[in-house]
């Protein structure tokens, strides 16, 4: 043990695990990986699920390991717009498990599959943007219509 | 991930179950229901399913027994959620427990857990290595993998600072894997057996385990006329001090020898930090100390605990063989001061003098954030239960002491015999419970059908081989409960939810035909009766399952559609009903080519039945199709438009004709083995483009 705990802080160590096990097996619809030689700055894509209306569109996402991960969560925010009520204009997202629900055992490739099923299912209830949740809420239809017409114009250019 | 939307939740989490750890998969069953505060489920990304919560039981606090009143005040009842985990926990796991522990009750009642206090390791067999869940560090990379009380993994260090970390933002720390709520104190050494898990078509071997009615400990029988053990004969820990296989709790009277082995190992840990003098290393430190801290405080429990045992047993230097374990007044060492249980110390080693500093390290590194120094000096350490320095060097000498007047007692290891005084000759007459168990101590038992031909061929239960091994057919999977309890008297000692899998070994090569062929043999003969008619069905319905995909995808391809969508004017004219239009007869005739094609694959008698008496061939849908539209349908494309526009008011789009017989042109190309008639009414449709 001791030789392999040697050269690397420990955070360091569980994301180039994390890393070896997200390019082997990547989560449905996912990627990610280190934007550059800093192994705590990832970006990562994510493709609409289908079934839902983001179908089809690529969404960036930037993440951020905190020097004591996995102690504290990773931050990820959204670098491609989205028409979704968890995901506010400067692309932060509203999922418990980046916040009070984080847990030391969570990965980032599961966080990438909590993202994936928010955008199949939206948490209106607990909104970051009040007025798409209301739009959820009471005209479903062209909440979709709209999150649509993001996808299809926005999803290639970044913010 | 809606709010209400709890079968997402669960869908996502079994598959990922599947490839979890043995810990983890078993935690699975009992783990608890998780919501956060927002609504959202976490829990399902951490590879278990949650369940029901069963009605409220005894708090933890209870079953643990006695405890100090600081701690009991420390510790809320945590109600039903903790009591399934636990009882969970003590149903698959196996627990090597102090001898001095009290197991009267827990040997009566399969369902109680010893008191955790007395638990010194818990032993897991799983199928895979053991694997942090935090650190990702697998096999000799995790550093003293400690248990929760629900069962979890983890590193020494990395659950120390992931409840370091938790508390210094002012909430209870919770397990990383199910929530439950846990303290550095409750954890347990882990350690872990690799056991390959019985499969179909694979040798499995089985060994004869013998119980007493009365009792809950199942032995291996080594030699015809051994008796099996006393109702608390708890067998006795193995000389590497592992666990019995089979019982559910092993006697040890190595605890303090036990864990000084595993402070050496994050002592050694701690070495290696110590000479980074990297920033990373530092900030690592404190909590590799943390967890020493947490080890040494267990160690000088058990320290504590045993000297008074042994004070209690005065005259008796070695401890109690096993199954009379003497009736230790629990709640009473605690309370008797220190100062009294040793009356002599010998000077601390070399090694625990390291500890007390480190210890006094741990102290400081958490008060002051940043104090490298190893050489630091012995002040006397601020903890609440005010224990001092001297105190704790005196303590820590002891566990030297202890090991060294308590051998390991290998004379009375297994096979566990009677203890004289604890069993009447009576009750040696009693009924004893056979039964066939994987020698590696999996619950994976041999099939009562199984069992009952092997009874028939060697006469009685005593006779019966110590060890078989055949091939697998058939495999069961269930889990105790009160039902398994009542019908099977010989599983009495199974906790309530342990997991269990009854197998079917192929007994030809174990019994003779004869048995087999016999009245004996009949529920197995019954059972190979059942499997042929299930696998049967099976292949029934996975030829049907085709059979719908291929004709789904007939129906899907989009010329189909097209042609639909092109021809109602047609129907309209009212010369050609709908039944018979042109679409309808080109997708029949694809489907039932398609069910052709399908009919060489797989059964014909079962498409011949689909297809209805007589069937229908191309020829007659085609004739039907024609005849009906009558003679002012005329082939020829330059008189078909004018012909049929006027016969209704509303002409047909101009190109609908040539797709559709572009269409049926491909449709009809790909069958070339049709008879010559067909061929020639093929032509005719063909000529219409």
């Amino acid at each position: 043990m001791s030789d392999k705990k040697s050269s690397l802080s420990s955070s360091s160590r569980r994301i180039q695990k994390e890393l070896a096990e997200i390019s082997l097996e990547p989560p449905t619809n996912c990627s990610a990986g280190p934007k550059g030689d800093n192994l705590y700055e990832w970006v990562s894509t994510i493709v609409g699920p289908s079934g839902s209306p983001y179908n089809g569109g690529v969404f960036f996402l930037d993440i951020q390991f905190p020097t004591d991960y996995p102690f504290k969560p990773p931050k990820v925010t959204f670098r491609t717009r989205i028409y979704h009520c968890n995901v506010n204009s400067s692309g932060q997202i509203c999922l418990d498990i980046l916040k009070e629900q984080w847990s030391p055992a969570l990965t980032i490739s599961k966080v990438l599959l909590s993202i994936c099923s928010l955008l199949t299912d939206a948490n209106p209830h607990d909104p970051l943007v009040g007025s798409i949740a209301q739009q959820f809420l009471q005209d479903k239809e062209n909440h979709d219509k709209t999150a649509q017409e993001w996808t299809k114009v926005r999803s290639a250019e970044h913010v | 991930m809606r709010a209400d939307d709890d079968d997402a939740g669960d869908a996502l989490g079994r598959p990922a179950a599947s490839s979890s750890t043995a810990l983890d998969a078993s935690a699975r069953a009992f783990a608890p229901t998780t919501r956060g505060r927002k609504g959202q489920r976490a829990d399902f990304l951490l590879c278990f399913a949650p369940r029901e919560r069963p009605e409220a039981r005894a708090t933890r606090r209870e079953r643990r027994g006695a405890r100090s009143e600081r701690e009991a005040r420390r510790r809320k009842p945590r109600g039903a959620r903790s009591s399934s985990r636990a009882l969970f926990l003590q149903a698959n796991f196996r627990f090597l427990v102090a001898d001095s522990a009290d197991l009267r009750a827990s040997s009566r009642d399969a369902d109680r857990m010893a008191s955790w206090e007395d638990v010194v390791r818990v032993d897991v067999a799983s199928a895979e290595a053991f694997s942090c869940p935090v650190c990702l560090e697998d096999g000799a990379g995790a550093i003293a993998p400690q248990t929760t009380t629900c069962g979890h993994a983890f590193c020494f260090p990395c659950v120390a600072r992931h409840v370091l970390t938790t508390r210094d933002r002012g909430t209870p720390a919770k397990c990383p894997m199910c929530f439950a709520e846990i303290r550095l104190g409750d954890l347990r050494s882990v350690s872990r057996r690799l056991i390959a898990p019985p499969s179909a078509g694979r040798t499995q071997k089985f060994a004869l385990m013998a119980r007493r009615r009365d009792s809950n400990v199942p032995a291996r029988r080594t030699a015809k006329g051994t008796p099996p053990p006393a109702s608390e004969a708890w067998p006795r820990a193995l000389p590497d001090c592992g666990c019995d296989a089979f019982a559910k709790y092993t006697l040890t009277s190595e605890e303090v020898a036990i864990a000084t082995q595993e402070l050496e190992s994050l002592e050694s840990y701690v070495a290696v930090l110590t000479e980074q003098s990297e920033i990373d290393a530092a900030s690592e430190l404190p909590f590799a100390l943390a967890s020493i801290d947490a080890l040494t405080r267990r160690l000088d429990r058990w320290v504590e605990r045993r000297c008074a045992s042994e004070g209690v047993a005065a005259p008796k230097p070695r401890a109690p063989p096993a199954g009379v374990v003497a009736p230790t007044p629990a709640p009473a060492p605690k309370s008797t001061p220190r100062e009294e249980a040793f009356p002599s110390l010998p000077p601390p080693g070399k090694n625990m003098a390291y500890l007390k500093g480190s210890k006094v390290r741990v102290e400081s590194a958490f008060t002051d954030d940043e104090d490298e120094d190893e050489d630091e000096d012995e002040e006397s350490d601020s903890e609440p239960s005010a224990e001092d320095s001297p105190g704790a060097s005196k303590r820590e000498a002891d566990a030297t002491t202890v090991s060294r007047r308590t051998p390991l007692t290998v004379s009375t290891s297994s096979p566990p015999t009677v203890a004289p005084t604890a069993t009447p000759t009576s009750d040696q007459r009693t009924d004893v419970y056979y039964f066939y168990q994987a020698p590696d101590g999996q619950q994976v038992l041999l099939h009562g059908a199984c069992m009952r031909v092997l009874l028939e061929q060697f006469g009685a239960y005593e006779a019966l081989p110590l060890e078989i091994e055949g091939t697998v057919i058939e495999l069961e999977h269930r889990t105790q409960d009160e039902d398994v309890r009542r019908r099977a008297a010989h599983l009495r000692h199974l906790p309530l939810t342990t997991e269990f899998v009854m197998v079917e070994l192929d007994m030809k090569s174990l019994v003779s035909k004869k048995v087999l062929d016999g009245p004996a043999g009949s529920e197995l003969r019954q059972r190979a009766k059942r499997r042929s008619q299930k696998n049967a069905a099976a292949a029934r319905a996975k030829a049907k399952e085709k059979r719908a995909e291929a004709t789904a995808k007939v129906n899907s391809q989009p010329f189909a559609k097209s042609i639909r969508d092109a021809m109602p004017e047609l129907g309209a004219t009212g010369k050609l009903t709908p039944d018979t239009s042109m679409d309808a007869a080109i997708a029949r005739q694809l489907a039932e080519e398609a069910e052709e094609e399908m009919e060489r694959m797989s059964m014909y008698e079962e498409v011949q039945n689909a297809r209805g008496p007589g069937g229908r061939s191309f020829s007659n849908i085609v004739g039907l199709g024609f005849a009906s539209g009558g003679p002012s349908l005329n082939f020829n494309t330059e008189s078909f438009g004018p012909a049929l526009g006027s016969s209704a008011p509303v002409a047909p789009p101009p190109l609908w004709g040539a797709r559709a017989a572009a269409l049926t042109e491909t449709a009809i190309e790909g069958d070339s083995s049709r008879s010559g008639k067909k061929k020639g009414k093929k032509q005719v449709l063909f000529r219409m483009g």
